[in-house]
């Protein structure tokens, strides 16, 4: 009984603390954000925002074609010795402006009318001598009765023997003629920031998903290998990706001058098609196990050869084609120039991803040949060659590390160490030996959870780019790319693949392990595992976010503008600048039509695939 | 070898088809698009470019965190640390208030945009035209009350000493007032209850006074602990900026307060009238109610786009639809059956579900725009854009757990013969805090999110600071404030998903 009553003490205690916390922290909160009221509540500001609203009220949608009348009234500058009214009438409206002479920029002076319409508007335009443009001095508005009286000056006024023009143009009416220019532009910037989200998150989704595997812990923990294949992965790595890359670009240069013309290009094409074929079909499928493994190998590199100087055939004809096809095919121009573009996109690609398929290469080669010595080998000699391994892949991997940093001149290294580059080598072998030292305890079979390491760099990655902001990316590309739409889109497909890279990786984690174990148990490889047992769990949930990552790809298509990446951002950003708050009005509207309508019909898409 | 059954020709052949015509339009689109946002590799292959890139690059790469004073080579903290440091606070408590201010908010809207709760409310259409009706008046008495209890308050407390003693005084009263009874909805006698109720309005306008008071004696308090407290001045401020609010806010609360309470009322009595007299006196009555609803309802939008648009005859849009549609309406009304009930609830669910949908649709950096213009720059006016947006948003994902709730409580509890408050308050709130405070802790991750870029548009935070340095193109102070931003995020999206999976 006690023992409660002190507990419940306790909890109260507690609980006051908190309170008393919370206070604290909320009195400091509205300290460091300046809350207060008299900003809001001062009446100029009050008046600001009322204006504002009101124009926004007022969406500039339709353009207007006026239809006026016209009087004109003369002014004296200086004024004669004694000033007077000038008086003029014309069916039934009455104009006086009194005194029609003024001494200096600042005199007064004062328009009246009588007999116009009631309600009647206009303007006063004053009309200097010796020059074309024209000059607003002031606007009326006429009352119930149909009579006004306006004040004003002649700024800029200059003396002049002969008299001086005022007209007096009245609005009669006014007629809408069509759409207005912000509609226009707000139409096209629209259509624009729509298309940019699809396309970040077409491509954005295409590669999150291998990047979600690399992040799924259930997929990544279960990868392990020996250190010495590791070591022999990541001494390779780099070769491999070098004469891939470097492979490429030879026959990417022997295509190219093929491919000039377009007629050798094509018998070209067809040749090394021709080829293929004959490579594919000797000898029974490339797939199956085969006793002469090296005949093998010899068909596959001679196959990926032929495909490579194929595909950069099919570039450079795909440039001509896209050149001859743009200014012939009138509306549809941008057929041409969708298959230039892709075109110069396969050629400046293929290397890259050559290369990235040349370093997977090495490595699965490298952690095989680990696998194959370390059984071959005694304890002994396995152990003296991992530890020789082991130096030579640390170096080598921080030697590229070195390289990078050194380039990017991280935390400024080439600041206060300028020579640093030539000191890599030998700084990435001296970590190549501290690593040796480290290894002296590891047994050669020890397994190393590689895959958790992966895991955890690449989550670390993927955090790291989705916590900032796709509006901060913006400044960096726009740098890169210029102000413009692709700016945006670049920035919107690196937060893409951050954002589905996490969300499909927390998929993958969450699928029913029934599956994998059975596809496991008939022997099959992890990449048969994932087509078989992972891919046909996720497709729908992966569909499902895809969709839902356009919804905030539209959303953020939406203001990445703001820091120069298009879309309608820029536009209605330049418009609040110059207060043209009607013209910010409507793209306003246009952006909450938009995403409203898109929010529906993806939710709609989700809610019938999941 | 197994065969797959051949599909029936026809029906293959026009599924290719479909397949060739889906391809072709995607491929139309894509090159649409690639024309429209402009892809293309000569900007970022053009060598000038890709060196300032380069450039960009290799200054964020190297942030400057540390200054090294060039004549005594002293090392410390550089000015763009500090400045980050000071305002990366800042961008934390912006989403702080934003978050606290609009899950308040949030609540009792996403109550009025939750279907399930909201359909089933009916009345007759005399019974929704007294309430409107009555609204305004309402209104008015509510805020004219609070007025008038405020200025006496302000007279009394022009003497700080006065303003306490009477405060004490005040709460005395109310703490007897309300100790004697409470109005009770199952007493049977009528005269007790009346007596009761009377009470209740008695401590409603003691506590208004009181409350007055000590505002007033708050914002006295406040201006003078500000300057005597020295680094707890915020406390001060704290209580001055409360009082202020308090002063400003009660006539509109009260206002607001008594709409409803009129409102309910009107509703109330209008729909006991019609139950209980016949068919032809129902009709009367709800022909007359309509005339004065409607008119009442015309005339105060028609008054609102009035003062929105500043029309040239404000009566051709006042006064003369109010008096036309009025008439309309109730001759509509006279041949409608007078106890068929209306589905208002829904009415008042599309409402206020379509104004949530079309503010959230908004960014919040773009109605910081509006902001800034009203309050001028600062971190004031990002708390209230992202406030707004944090109402719209959470009232939107709160209501739809409202909707997903258990039927049945509710229904276990209207059995009973349970109030619709008695309702929500004991069947749907203790159903809903989990998921509440769950959708509260992933609000306040955006919020954070959206207050480092706020500034952008003037409204205060780390995004002001880091916007100038860009445009002046400096990079290494930018870049410190880029990191300070990730790790915040990072941080905190780390202990919201914490608390989150411990809470559900």
């Amino acid at each position: 009984m006690k023992e409660s009553e002190l507990a419940q003490r306790g909890k109260r205690w507690k609980t006051a603390v908190y309170l008393l916390l919370a206070l604290l922290l909320y009195a400091y909160g509205v300290q460091v954000t300046n809350v207060n009221l008299e900003e809001p509540l001062e009446p100029r500001r009050q008046e600001n925002l009322v204006g504002l609203i009101r124009q926004l009220a007022r969406p500039d949608l339709f353009s207007y074609e006026n239809e006026t009348r016209s009087m004109d009234i003369s002014l004296r500058m200086p004024c004669p010795d004694e000033p007077k009214g000038s008086q003029l009438g014309s069916e039934g409206r009455t104009l006086l402006l009194a005194p029609n002479c003024v001494n200096t920029t600042q005199d007064p002076l004062r328009l009246t009318g009588e007999g116009f319409p009631a309600n009647a508007s206009g303007v006063v335009i004053w009309h200097p001598p010796n020059s074309s443009s024209t000059r607003r001095v002031a606007e009326f508005r006429a009352d119930g009765a149909g009579d006004f009286s306006v004040h004003f000056t002649m700024p800029d006024v200059r003396e002049t023997a002969d008299l001086q023009r005022l007209e007096v143009i009245e609005l009669l009416d006014r007629r809408i003629t069509g759409s207005s220019d912000t509609l226009k532009l707000t139409l096209d910037r629209i259509l624009e920031t729509i298309l940019m989200a699809f396309m970040a998150s077409t491509i954005g989704t295409i590669l999150a998903v291998p990047i979600s595997f690399l992040a799924a812990r259930n997929l990544m923990t279960d990868v392990k290998m020996p250190q010495m294949s590791l070591m022999l992965a990541v001494i390779l790595a780099p070769v491999g990706g070098w004469l891939g890359g470097w492979v490429t670009r030879w026959l990417l240069q022997a295509a190219a001058a093929a491919g000039g013309q377009a007629v050798v290009g094509l018998i070209l094409l067809l040749v090394v098609m021709a080829l293929l074929a004959v490579v594919l079909r000797l000898g029974g499928s490339l797939l199956e196990d085969s006793q002469k493994r090296g005949q093998q190998a010899g068909r596959w590199l001679l196959a990926g050869l032929l495909t490579l100087l194929g595909l950069g055939v099919v570039g450079n004809l795909g440039l001509e084609l896209g050149n001859w096809l743009t200014p012939r095919l009138g509306l549809f121009d941008f057929v041409g120039n969708f298959i230039f573009v892709m075109a110069d996109f396969l050629l400046l690609l293929l290397p890259f991803f050559v290369g990235l398929a040349g370093v997977a290469a090495a490595m699965s080669l490298g952690s095989g040949l680990g696998q194959s010595l370390m059984q071959r080998l005694s304890p002994g000699a396995a152990r003296l060659v991992m530890i020789g391994l082991t130096v030579v892949g640390t170096a080598v991997f921080a030697y590229l590390f070195l390289y990078a940093a050194n380039w990017i001149c991280l935390l400024g290294v080439c600041r206060w160490w300028p020579d640093a580059g030539q000191w890599l080598l030998l700084v990435a072998l001296l970590i190549g030996v501290v690593g040796g030292v480290a290894a002296l305890r590891l047994q050669p079979k020890q397994q190393m959870a590689v895959g958790t390491a992966v895991y955890i760099f690449t989550r670390g990655i993927l955090n790291g780019l989705r916590a900032i902001e796709p509006v901060l990316m913006g400044f960096v590309f726009v740098v890169w790319v210029g102000i413009g739409p692709l700016a945006g889109t670049i920035v919107l497909i690196i937060h893409s693949i951050a954002d589905l890279g996490k969300l499909f990786s927390e998929q993958v984690e969450n699928i029913a392990e029934g599956p994998l174990e059975a596809v496991t148990a008939t022997g099959a490889n992890r990449l048969q595992t994932i087509a078989y047992a992972v891919v046909p769990q996720i497709v729908p949930h992966f569909i499902a976010f895809a969709f839902y990552r356009w919804d905030i790809n539209v959303r953020m298509s939406t203001i990445i503008g703001f820091v120069g990446g298009g879309g309608i951002g820029l536009a209605l950003q330049r418009a609040t600048n110059l207060t043209q708050y009607r013209q910010a009005s409507v793209m306003v509207i246009a952006i909450a039509l938009v995403v409203i309508i898109l929010d529906y019909v993806s939710a709609k898409i989700r809610s019938r695939i999941i | 070898m197994t065969t797959i059954p051949n599909l029936p020709e026809k029906n293959n052949g026009r599924s290719v088809w479909r397949t060739v015509l889906v391809a072709v339009v995607l491929f139309l689109l894509y090159a649409f698009t690639v024309q429209t946002i402009d892809i293309s590799l000569e900007k970022p292959l053009n060598p000038e470019r890709q060196e300032a890139f380069g450039r960009v690059l290799r200054l964020l790469a190297d942030p400057e965190f540390v200054q090294v004073d060039a004549v005594t080579g002293e090392v410390a903290l550089s000015e763009a640390m500090q400045t980050t440091l000071g305002r990366i606070v800042e961008t934390i408590f912006m989403a702080l208030m934003a978050t606290t201010v609009g899950t308040v908010l949030a609540v009792p809207v996403s109550f009025l945009a939750a279907r399930n709760l909201m359909e089933p409310v009916t009345a007759p259409l005399a019974a929704i035209m007294v309430a409107l009706a009555a609204l305004p008046v309402g209104g008015w008495l509510g805020s004219q009350l609070a007025r008038l209890l405020l200025g006496a308050a302000a007279q009394v407390a022009g003497q700080p000493l006065l303003g306490v003693v009477a405060a004490v005084a005040v709460a005395t009263a109310v703490y007897l007032l309300l100790r004697s009874g409470l109005p009770d909805a199952e007493s049977e006698a009528q005269g007790d209850n009346r007596a009761a109720m009377l009470r209740l309005l008695l401590a409603v306008i003691l506590l208004v006074l009181g409350l007055g008071l000590v505002a007033q004696v708050g914002v006295v308090a406040g201006k003078w602990l500000d300057t005597t407290l020295g680094s707890l001045g915020f406390l001060g401020n704290f209580v001055f900026v409360l009082s202020d609010f308090i002063l400003i806010g009660l006539p509109a609360l009260l206002g607001t307060l008594g709409a409803f309470l009129a409102a309910s009322y009107g509703s109330y009595y209008g729909q006991e009238a019609v139950l209980r007299l016949n068919e032809g006196s129902a009709r009367a009555l709800t022909v007359v109610a309509t005339l004065v609803g409607t008119a009442v309802l015309v005339y105060g939008i028609g008054s609102a786009l009035n003062w929105l648009y500043l029309f040239d005859n404000p009566e051709r849009w006042t006064t003369i639809p109010a008096v036309v549609v009025a008439i309309g309406a109730a001759v509509v009304a006279g041949f409608l059956r007078a106890k068929r009930p209306f589905a208002i609830g829904f009415v008042i669910y599309t409402i206020s579900r379509s104004i949530l949908n079309a503010l959230r649709s908004i960014e919040p950096l773009i109605m910081g725009i509006v902001f800034v213009v009203w309050v001028s720059l600062g971190p004031f006016a990002g708390i209230m854009a992202l406030t707004l947006h944090t109402i719209a948003a959470l009232g939107k994902l709160f209501s739809e757990q409202i909707e997903g709730i258990d039927e049945g409580p509710i229904e276990a509890l209207l059995s009973t013969g349970a109030s619709r408050l008695q309702m929500i308050v004991y069947a749907v709130i203790p159903q809903i805090i989990p998921p509440y405070i769950a959708f509260t802790l992933y609000r306040w991750d955006i919020n954070v999110r959206m207050s480092t870029i706020i500034g952008f548009v003037g409204g205060g935070g780390i995004g002001f600071v880091l916007s100038q340095n860009i445009q002046q193109l400096r990079y290494r102070q930018a870049s410190v404030m880029m990191i300070a931003i990730a790790l915040v995020v990072m941080l905190l999206d780390y202990v919201s998903s914490r608390i989150r999976s411990r809470i559900i």
